[in-house]
This record gives structure tokens, sequence and C-alpha cells, in this order.
């Protein structure tokens, strides 16, 4: 758009000119308004919203009120924060812009040929609004404004030094490529903290300061001009203007000194690292708000470790994957545009937290480079969700098969990085975590009274049957939850170990309608006599998530079966949105026709109560 | 190779931009033949274009709330219309006053443009980097509700 406005300066200016020279001022003006009814009205009907816009605004529809009330939004410190920024932004390049002209003009350039220097200007900023969406993406909105500023601050310094044709054009190019790249992102970025539904008020009153501030700059231009004999003093203040946006920018989390110092950056509390990020979007909605759904089964691929992983561990991501596949299609990786994705989707569904866990299993059999591999995982994890303290939560996730480790990792991210539970995968290189080494483990989570989300390993449950026909995935995952609640029953792990709190995936797969089979047949001579409690005594002690692909039948049969405070809202996020959008992977509870506060119960206490989270 | 239709979008956004900033910015070269022909100071004539730019900057709250509720579209075409009727009436003025009146219309106007504008050639460029999963998404979600209430 600053594209436009340095091109308003050079073509409609003389036009009017000779509009005036022709005729008069009066059809001047008349001409100008008529061109303005025909061209933008014309025009404005080419505008039309891009594809993801239509269907996230359908998704949010009927979602009033869960994002950023204006009045808090424009009272927020981000707001004032990115305000200034693009007020001193947009002063600091105005200025430059429009008396760029005339300084390559007192140069001793042609007119015609000083007016093409705006115009190159006017071309690189459409390159950099690529360049800079495309680093944004890879990098976070923040950073690539800063940088974006730093670039700005530098071109409009250099235009002290040059004085012929060439170098007004060099120069142009990379002060067009830096204020047409970072005029967008202040959009991105209100849009990322406060939400699409409220993002045209907010941006608007950005905008409103941003134009006074672009009044400010030539204004202030001809002042000087006239004051002080030259362009020098503009370019200086314009350069100091633009370095003082950088420091009122958005500060970006400081992630070199995560990594650096992990433990007393993940130590800090969530009020002091709100305030050091400065940035991390506190979301009031949780108080006070309409109920939210916390899903307890969500996937989240950080970069580093998909990286460390390697082919085996798919899918991968990052922007040197050309083609994306499976889940990477969806926004789970750690990408700026996949995490504003994630939360845009949730906040369409009406999530108000995930608690976040990997869809594979993350385990290495060599002890030191497993270690090394949870570490890139739960820092991972940890990272955003100390980015967004009231969005996401993330569980901790142990180094298996390797017992002493883990139970480090588990102390770790536990006690240090602020996790909510633990995770384990059903079976670690084919041995279920039922198994006599991993006792430790329980006794641990046991003595904590932690949670543990288990998840499939997706192996079929070591199956020829399963794997040889290709249900690993559709079918297998679901006869390795229920294995799990098998396995418990068999080890008595429940009964040994109460205070563990289990959470089991995909409402248990066949469980639910195995409880009289398994309770009946299940103890027989031949199977397990000396059971403690009755297999569904055991089964009734875990939680359940609702992942089922909207099946009704399967819903209510859980349900029947573990009763209704039992069941947690679960999504397998991205997974299930090949097939359905993530709103609806809740939705379908809402329409089974079971009583309001049955579906209440399960959409917005259940796993709240379970965490311990607000509801 | 199809036009990506967000660089239709970007050079709509150009053009709009570009006329109502320039008619803003275009009001230096009517000073001198203005009171010229009408006798009115030259500080009275440029405080039109600090009017200008101030109801550009006002009326962009005003429009962003609006364009909230109504969409980019037609935000911008009520903006050019209007933009359009500011000019002309400004065209037709008999006293000064009556000429800033005109322009504080042409700003409030112009305020349409700039941020809706921005803001959606932004998403478009974002949407054209994720273009291929969105379709994917949005598609099966569609077809997925039609089934819903299908059956």
């Amino acid at each position: 758009m600053a594209a436009g406005i340095g091109l308003g300066s050079t073509t409609i200016a003389p036009l009017a000119r000779w509009l005036i020279s022709t005729y008069d001022w009066r059809t001047a003006l008349f001409v100008l308004g008529c061109i303005a009814w025909a061209l933008i009205v014309s025009v404005g009907l080419l505008v039309r919203k891009p594809p993801a816009v239509s269907s996230l605004a359908a998704a949010a529809e009927g979602d009033a009120g869960r994002e950023f009330t204006v009045s808090e939004a424009l009272r927020s410190p981000q707001f004032a924060a990115i305000a200034l920024t693009h007020f001193s932004c947009c002063a600091a390049h105005s200025g430059p812009i429009f008396h760029m002209v005339t300084d390559a003009i007192d140069c001793g350039i042609a007119p015609m040929a000083a007016a093409t220097v705006i115009g190159v200007a006017g071309l690189a900023s459409v390159g950099g609004r690529v360049i800079c969406g495309l680093f944004a993406d890879r990098f976070g909105a923040k950073e690539t404004l800063i940088a974006g500023l730093a670039v700005q601050a530098v071109a409009i310094s250099g235009y002290l030094f040059v004085h012929d044709l060439a170098a007004f054009y060099a120069l142009s190019v990379l002060f067009g490529v830096a204020y047409g790249g970072i005029m967008p992102l202040y959009a991105t970025l209100v849009r990322e903290y406060f939400g699409a539904k409220i993002m045209g008020t907010v941006f608007g009153a950005v905008a409103m300061l941003s134009i006074l501030g672009m009044a400010v700059g030539p204004w202030t231009g001809g002042w000087i001009y006239d004051h002080l004999g030259g362009y020098f003093w503009l370019y200086i203040a314009s350069c100091a203007i633009g370095l003082g946006a950088i420091a009122i920018a958005p500060r970006p989390i400081a992630r070199a000194a995560a990594a650096a110092e992990p433990r007393r950056f993940f130590r800090m509390s969530h009020a002091s690292a709100r305030l050091s990020a400065g940035w991390a979007d506190a979301r009031p909605h949780l108080i006070g708000g309409p109920p939210m759904i916390c899903d307890v089964h969500a996937h989240y691929i950080p970069q580093p470790f998909g990286d460390f992983m390697g082919d085996c561990w798919g899918p991968r991501v990052g922007p040197k994957v050309k083609v994306k596949q499976g889940i990477a299609k969806h926004p789970v990786s750690d990408s700026a545009t996949d995490i504003s994705g994630r939360l845009e989707l949730t906040d369409a569904a009406g999530v108000g937290r995930q608690v976040l866990s990997p869809h594979r299993p993350p385990y290495l059999p060599d002890a030191a480079e497993g270690v090394q591999a949870i570490h890139l995982l739960n820092d991972g994890y940890a990272e955003l969700a100390h980015r967004h303290p009231d969005r996401i939560s993330s569980y901790v996730m142990l180094p298996l098969p390797h017992i002493d480790a883990s139970l480090k990792e588990m102390e770790r991210g536990l006690d240090q990085l602020g996790c909510v539970g633990v995770n384990m995968h059903v079976s670690c290189f084919n041995r279920s975590v039922a198994e006599t080494e991993f006792e430790p483990i329980y006794a641990e989570l046991n003595r904590r009274g932690a949670i543990l989300f288990v998840h499939p390993s997706t192996n079929g449950a070591c199956s020829p049957f399963i794997n040889d026909y290709n249900f690993t995935a559709a079918v297998g995952t679901s006869i390795e939850d229920a294995c799990f609640v098998l396995h418990m029953i068999a080890k008595q792990i429940p009964h040994r170990y109460p205070r563990i709190r289990f959470i089991v995936p995909h409402l248990g797969g066949p469980i639910p309608m195995l409880l009289h089979r398994l309770d009946a047949q299940g103890q027989n001579a031949g199977h397990h006599p000396n059971l403690a409690e009755a297999p569904s005594v055991t089964a009734k002690k875990f939680w359940y998530d609702t992942v089922c692909y909207g099946s009704k039948a399967a819903f209510t049969c859980a349900l029947e079966a573990f009763g209704e405070d039992k069941l947690v809202t679960g999504s397998d996020y991205p997974v299930l949105q090949d097939y359905e959008s993530y709103t609806e992977t809740f939705a379908y509870i809402e329409r089974l026709g079971l009583p309001k506060s049955v579906t209440d119960k399960v959409l917005h206490h259940n796993a709240q109560k379970l965490f311990g989270f607000d509801h | 190779m199809k036009l990506y239709y967000g660089w239709v979008v970007v050079g709509a956004g150009i053009v709009i931009t570009c006329i109502g900033f320039g008619t803003a910015l275009s009001l230096g070269v009517f000073l001198q033949p203005m009171s010229a022909a009408t006798g009115w100071s030259r500080s009275t004539i440029s405080s039109a274009a600090m009017i200008d730019f101030l109801c550009m900057g006002l009326a962009s709250l005003f429009w962003g709330a609006l364009w909230d509720r109504i969409g980019t579209r037609l935000v911008v075409m009520l903006g050019g219309a209007l933009l359009g009727l500011g000019l002309v009436i400004a065209s037709r003025v008999a006293t000064a006053e009556q000429f800033l009146l005109s322009f504080a219309l042409v700003g409030a106007a112009a305020g349409s443009f700039y941020a809706p504008l921005t803001a959606v050639t932004a998403r478009w460029s974002i949407a054209a980097l994720r273009s291929r999963w969105w379709r994917r998404a949005s598609v099966s979600a569609r077809r997925r509700s039609r089934r819903w209430h299908a059956g």
C-alpha cells in the first residue's frame, strides 16, 4: 500500500497540474472526483478475501466474545507497542518517500528520471512484501519486523551519501523492499494478537496513528528543506526515528537466551515470563468468558526435533520440505504461520487450551541420543507453552526405554518446564510399557499423583493381522489403546499405583464394548483368576479422550461404559483435519442429543478438572 | 500459468491507495492557482491537506469497525464513492470553509482504504504460502458438514 502512496504523489499530482493548466482548478477537482468514482468503485469489485479468510470466518461465526474485546485490546500494552512502532515507522519513511524525487532533482538528475526513482521503490516494495512474508513465516512476524525496520533505517541513512542515478535506484530498491515488507506485518501482528474478529477495529486504530505519522514525515521534510536548506537533516531525523521504532518494536522472545539458560528461563513464573517477553499473549477470555474446551490430545512437531530424528520419524516439517506430507499439511510445526494457524483454529473451535504431545514415539535405542532428542522435544514444547501460557500446555515426554534418564526427565519436565502431565507411548520398541522394567516410572508417577497420557505407537499392536492388511493407523491404533488398558488390568498397575491418573485416547478403542465379557471370561481360571479388582473396575479408573471421528455409536457406548465423568475432550490434532474441521471434532458431541449437563461436563469441565485448569 | 488472484488484489490495492492518497498529496499543486483564482490565503488551502490527513486517520477507526462487519470490498467501494463525492463537492464550493469541509470528507473517505487493503493483501500473501493445504482443509470441511446435514 505504501507503493500506492508513493505512486499517488507521482501520478496524481502531475495529472492535477496538467488539468489545472489546461482548464482550471474546479475542473481538475471535478475530474479527480470522477476518476475516484470510476476507478475505485470498479477496481474495488476485484478485492476479494483470500480463501483462508472465508473458511475461517465461516468457522468463527457464532463464536462471538471469545477473543479480546475492543476496549481490552485498545488498552493493552501490545496495542500501544504496535501503534507507536507503526507511527514512528511511517514518520520515518514517509519523509524520504515524498522528498526522494526532489532530492534526486537537486542532485542534478533529470526530473523524469528522478520520478522513476520512486517508481522503482514502489515496485521493490511489492517484492519486499513477498520476501518479508516468507521471512515472517520462517522467523516470526516480530523478528522480521525488527529486521525490516533496521534495513529501512540503514536505507534512509544511505540517501545521505548517494548523488547519481544508479545509486538512487539501488538504494530505492533496498528502501522499497524494507518499507513495503514491513507494512503488512503490522496487520499480521494485530491479527495474531487480537484475533480476526475485531481486527478491523484494532487495526483501524493502529492505522490512524500510522497515517498521522505519514502526515508528519512530508511536512517535516518540507519544513527542514525551507529552514535548513537541504535534506541532510531530514534523512538524519528519519533514520533516528526509524531506529526509535526498533527500540519500541514488540520484542521477540529471546530464543538465544532461552537456549543458553533453559533452566532459568523456564523457571520464570508465568507472570514474569510474560513481562519479560512483553508479548506473550494474555487471553482474558479464560476468565469470565464463555466455557472453553481443553484439548488433551493434540500434536505438535518442533522442527529441531524433527530434523534430529530424520526421515524415520515423519512427517518432515520446515521451509526446506517442498511437499508437505501427512499431518504436516496442517499447522503442526513450529513455524510462525503454523503457530498462528493453530491458534486461529483453536479460537474458531472454542478450544481455550491444548495439551501437546508427539504423534509418534520419540524414542531412540541409544541412551545419550535418546536423551538429546527428548530434550529438543520437551524444550520445544515448553518454549511454545511459555510463549502462550494461557493457550498451550504440554506433557513431558520420556527418553524410554532408559529408565534412569526417564525419571530425571520427568522431574525436569514437571518441576522445571512446567509440564502438566507425562506422556508415554503404548509400546517402546515393541515392548509394552506395562512390562516390569517400566515399573519405576509408575512408582514415580504414583508418588507425584501425576497424569499419564498414553498414545499408540502406530505399530499395529505388533500384529501382522493388522499391519499386513494395512490397518495400522485406521484400526491398529485403537487396538493398541485397548492393549494398554488390558495390560494395565493384567499387571494391576492402577490398583497398585492408585494415584496415577491415566488418559487413554480414542475412547479406549473396543474396551467399552468388552467390559462385561472381560469381567466374565477375563477372570476365569484360564486367564486372570487372581485379580484384586474386576477388569471393569480397573478400566473405569481411566479417563478416555473423545476422538472417534464423529461416531455417535462409539461415543454413547463409551459414555455408558465409563460414565460421564470419565470422558475428556481430545482431538488428535491435526490428524482428523484431513476429514473434518477442527471445530467439528468437538462440535459433534453437542449434536448427539445428550442432556445438556452431560455434554457440558464432557466439553467444558472434565478435562479442566482433571488438570486443575480454570473452568 | 494462471495468474494468482492475490496479485490482482495487490494491484487493485495499489491503484486505490494511489488515488486516495494522491488527492491529498496533490493539494500542493492547487495552492498557487486556487489562491490566485479565489483570493483565499495559501495557509487556508494548505491546511486542507492537514485536515485531509487528520480526518483520514480519525476515520480509519470508524472504517476499521465497519470493516469487521461488512467486509473489505464494501468498505472500499463505499469509501471510493464518498471520495468522489468529496472531490466533486470541493470543485463546486463557494467559500474557503466549504472547501475545508469538503476535504474533511475526502480525507475521511480515503481513510477507508489503507487499513483494510493492507490487511487483506497481507492475508493474500499468507494465503499464497499456505494455499495448498488450506484449499484442501476447507473443501473437506465443507464436504463433511454437508454430509452431516444430509445424514
